[in-house]
């Protein structure tokens, strides 16, 4: 099982993104970093990975002394409305898009924001395709006898508390599950667990050991998409 | 991309010898004093660097073939979406609408640029200037504005009130503000999409009132003193934000040290963060909720229980009036500008900040924040039209007085509102009186309108400091203490009023002891009012300043019984105000909504935006923005910083339009 973390992105004209759009096989400058097609992975043909190279260590290398270029995996999955980039830890992501993407493609391909209000609401319903397995928020009412609040569970959305004092809360992150599988619901508690975890600025973090937990996120980026909770 | 700190003078000017226009750069005011003439125009510009390893180009103009003035534009979307911006001479950031200035060299790629730019801005709807520059002479001249189909009907419909042409009193008045509205119209439609939005709105608002006046529900002197505040924030909202606007030589702006391009995107600022408050505070409509408590006529307390019932403390007016209010009125949007006379102050549809407030606008001295307060004046206001009655409406003043009968039983929560308010101003008018003996029912009857003449301002004031403190300070004392004495330590002769403004805000900071035992309540107030005073009284920076005089007040009032008691038991009646504020203005859920903010991650504040550092990440909520940022003495270009925060990043745009 690998845990990969990167964004939600967008760009104004994505009809002709192909693979080499993104690569940067030679630097820009000297010692700058490189970026690198490989192949497609999970058996999907949109999950390009990427071999980033670089002179800054973004994986802690320092602390165990090893020595520069260093070598990184990254996908790139290009949607139809939005572009995906996935690492195994968020500052990579971020490095490969304002070192690499931003120098390289104009307009930049952006960072968005989720409406995570209308997400979470909508998933609290039981038509939704999905759950919500976790919700980070911060009190937004006056007073700082509370700050922060953090609910786990198998749809926290159902539980009186989040019913009662949602309106008081900004929240900042949630994970999404599955809640129907082939349109029904299951008898038990969702079984599969966490699918991913959102954040209101685009930011994903999820674990994916199979193409089957690929294409989940695949439905799950859908799922947002279509229902226009994206903001551009 | 981040901000230089220095700040640099671009000068516009003529050329003696040749009469031709001629710009330059200059590194303080007194070099621009010594070729000063009649047309000379200066505003302060910031450079703008793209990456920390770019070398400061020489000031002067023997590579620089074109100046390009773009805006309203957050800087940051620019380097975004235009390739090869590095290849700019210099970038440089301003308070105008055009708040940004770029310099292409002379070769080839300088020419691209300047080609590249023009073309991104026409695109993207925004608008641009570009003057071609032969050694700092300005050889020629182009402009782009913004093109959004103008709609004067907001303007035809104020123009057509054919009485007012031809009344005697109103018609200077009126006129001017037709040929003031007509100018702010024409002006914002060119420049800014959503300011000329709030343009038309404010216009049509005006039209409203006109009609009211006809239908003779304001009087003649009424519609006067409203043409004079509304023509003054209008000429001084439109000389200030569309100055500095194509073509930029032909209008000039009158706060002289922006005079060449205006504080555009300093007007912008304020515009959106007093429409995004008053929008929040307005849409709960408490005037009309206040009205709805007619209908709830259960569990209304008496006047002596709501003193001490703590449960009714719990009263939320938006849960409990939640479907039977009228929300049918419009809300009228507010005129803001900036004057160094005005600083601080509202009327109903006018506010102003000063114009301290540009350069220092997350100072503690003279921060936007201070714009709650204003705001909040106007709510309490409207407030007061339902639960104070009006002198001279004598229906009014009956129902106040069987209000005030011993013993009388509010019959719903409306009537309790009231009688509470009546209450208060009774109390406080009687800790005035020599003998403090209760007002008889006779006595009450001759002076109840003198009685609320005379408490007017100070109930009012005492009002709006709770409401203030508690939703826009989220009722944190050390927040509020500092943020308004702060603010009082630089306004000029008010000395005097040091017990006055002690009073204010040891009641406002009180609403957090409502469920402390009231014996206790002054004393803690006064305890810990001290202590937060003491901790700020080192870093205000003017000599015998007021939190000094406060605090010498404050010893006093502990070393002497007679006036702490004194001080004490005007404090005790003036807590029904407070009490007031906390059951029937005070919600939870307006609180949260108040604060709400779809932007904010985890921690404190936005990690993202970091001071001088431009990006394109957004903002949810601009209180808590300017809060974050809030420090002792902040650069201008700090300040410019934070005007700019507010003018591009808040989403969803409190103006209603991007």
């Amino acid at each position: 099982m690998s845990s990969f973390s990167g964004y939600i992105l967008e760009h104004k004209d994505l009809s002709n993104f192909s693979s080499d759009r993104f690569e940067q096989r030679v630097p820009i400058v000297h010692g700058g970093p490189a970026l690198s097609f490989i192949d497609f992975d999970y058996g999907l043909k949109k999950w390009s990975k990427y071999k980033l190279v670089c002179f800054h260590p973004l994986n802690e290398e320092e602390k165990r002394n090893q020595p520069p270029p260093y070598e990184y995996d990254v996908y790139i999955i290009v949607g139809q409305r939005n572009i995906l980039i996935l690492s195994p830890r968020k500052r990579i992501s971020e490095y490969t898009k304002s070192n690499i993407l931003d120098k390289k493609i104009y307009p930049n391909i952006k960072k968005v924001n989720i409406r995570l209000d209308d997400l979470i609401s909508h998933c609290s319903t039981n038509k939704s395709e999905f759950l919500i397995t976790s919700l980070h928020g911060r009190f937004s009412g006056s007073s700082k006898n509370l700050r922060s609040m953090s609910l786990y569970g198998d749809n926290v959305t159902e539980s009186s508390l989040y019913s009662e004092n949602a309106k008081y809360f900004n929240f900042h992150s949630c994970g999404l599950g599955r809640r129907l599988f082939d349109g029904l619901p299951r008898l038990s508690a969702n079984p599969e667990g966490e699918i991913v975890r959102i954040g209101f600025d685009g930011f994903l973090t999820l674990n994916i050991s199979s193409r089957k937990d690929a294409l989940e996120l695949n439905r799950v980026i859908k799922y947002i998409v279509q229902n226009e909770w994206i903001e551009g | 991309m981040k901000l230089v700190s220095r700040v640099t003078y671009f000068v516009l000017s003529k050329s003696e010898e040749s009469h031709f226009l001629k710009v330059s750069f200059l590194n303080s005011i007194e070099d621009s004093v010594k070729e000063w003439g009649s047309g000379t125009r200066i505003s302060p510009i910031w450079q703008i660097k793209l990456s920390p390893e770019v070398i400061e180009p020489p000031q002067d103009f023997h590579n620089k073939s074109k100046v390009i003035f773009i805006g309203p534009v957050q800087p940051a979307r620019v380097v975004e979406e235009v390739q090869n911006l590095s290849n700019a001479e210099s970038i440089w950031s301003t308070l105008g609408c055009f708040n940004l200035l770029i310099f292409c060299g002379k070769d080839e790629a300088g020419h691209e640029l300047a080609s590249d730019l023009w073309d991104w801005a026409v695109k993207n709807n925004i608008p641009i200037e570009c003057w071609s520059l032969d050694g700092g002479i300005v050889c020629d001249k182009k402009y782009q504005n913004l093109w959004t189909k103008s709609r004067r009907d907001s303007l035809e419909a104020l123009s057509s009130h054919s009485e007012l042409h031809n009344h005697p009193t109103l018609k200077p008045g009126f006129q001017e503000n037709i040929v003031v509205s007509a100018t702010c119209i024409e002006r914002s439609v060119s420049v800014h999409k959503s300011l000329f939005l709030e343009v038309s709105a404010i216009i049509e608002a005006n039209s409203k009132i006109i009609e009211s006046f006809i239908e003779k529900n304001i009087s003649v002197l009424e519609m006067q003193s409203k043409f004079l505040t509304m023509n003054a924030a209008l000429s001084r909202f439109s000389s200030q934000a569309f100055s500095g606007t194509s073509p930029i030589r032909e209008t000039e702006c009158h706060f002289w040290i922006h005079s060449l391009l205006g504080t555009g995107s300093a007007n912008l600022a304020l515009s959106n963060f007093v429409s995004f408050i008053q929008k929040k505070v307005a849409e709960a409509r408490f005037p009309e909720r206040l009205l709805a408590l007619e209908e709830i006529n259960s569990d209304v307390p008496c006047a002596n229980s709501i003193l001490k019932d703590k449960e009714i403390r719990e009263f939320d007016i938006i849960s409990q009036t939640q479907d039977n209010f009228d929300n049918s009125k419009p809300i009228f949007p507010l005129v803001t500008y900036f004057s160094g006379r005005d600083g601080f102050s509202s009327y109903v549809q006018t506010l102003s900040a000063p114009l301290s407030t540009i350069s220092e606008c997350n100072s503690y001295r003279s921060n936007l924040l201070t714009v709650t307060h204003e705001v909040s004046h106007i709510f309490i206001q409207s407030a007061l039209g339902v639960l104070s009655p009006t002198p001279g409406q004598s229906s009014e003043i009956e129902s106040a007085l069987e209000l005030l009968e011993p013993h009388f039983q509010a019959r719903n929560m409306l009537e309790s509102a009231r009688q509470l308010f009546l209450e208060a101003i009774v109390s406080i008018e009687t800790e005035d009186r020599k003998n403090k003996e209760p007002y008889s029912i006779n006595e009450l009857r001759a002076e109840i309108v003198d009685i609320i003449e005379n408490t007017r301002s100070e109930a009012q004031e005492i009002l709006v400091h709770t409401f203030d403190f508690l939703y826009f300070h989220s009722g944190e004392p050390e927040h509020y203490i500092r943020s308004i004495w702060y603010s009082w330590c630089y306004i000029p002769n008010i000395g005097d009023r040091v017990p006055e403004y002690l009073m204010r805000t040891l009641c406002a900071v009180s609403a957090n002891l409502l469920s402390t035992d009231p014996l206790n309540r002054f004393d803690a107030a006064l305890k810990d009012t001290k202590r937060i005073l003491i901790t700020i009284k080192d870093r205000i920076d003017i000599e015998n300043n007021y939190v000094l005089k406060v605090l010498t007040y404050i010893e006093k009032i502990e070393k002497e019984k007679a006036l702490f008691t004194e001080v004490k038991r005007k404090y005790g009646v003036r807590m029904r105000l407070v009490l007031l504020v906390k059951i029937f203005l005070h919600s939870k859920l307006l609180d949260a909504e108040l604060f709400q903010d779809p932007r904010i991650g985890g921690g404190e504040g936005y990690k993202n935006k970091k001071a001088l550092s431009y990006n394109t990440d957004r903002i949810g909520n601009p209180l808590q923005f300017i809060r974050t940022h809030l420090k002792s003495n902040p650069t201008e270009v700090e300040s410019m910083w934070v005007l700019h925060c507010l003018a591009f990043d808040l989403s969803p745009s409190p103006l209603g339009a991007s």
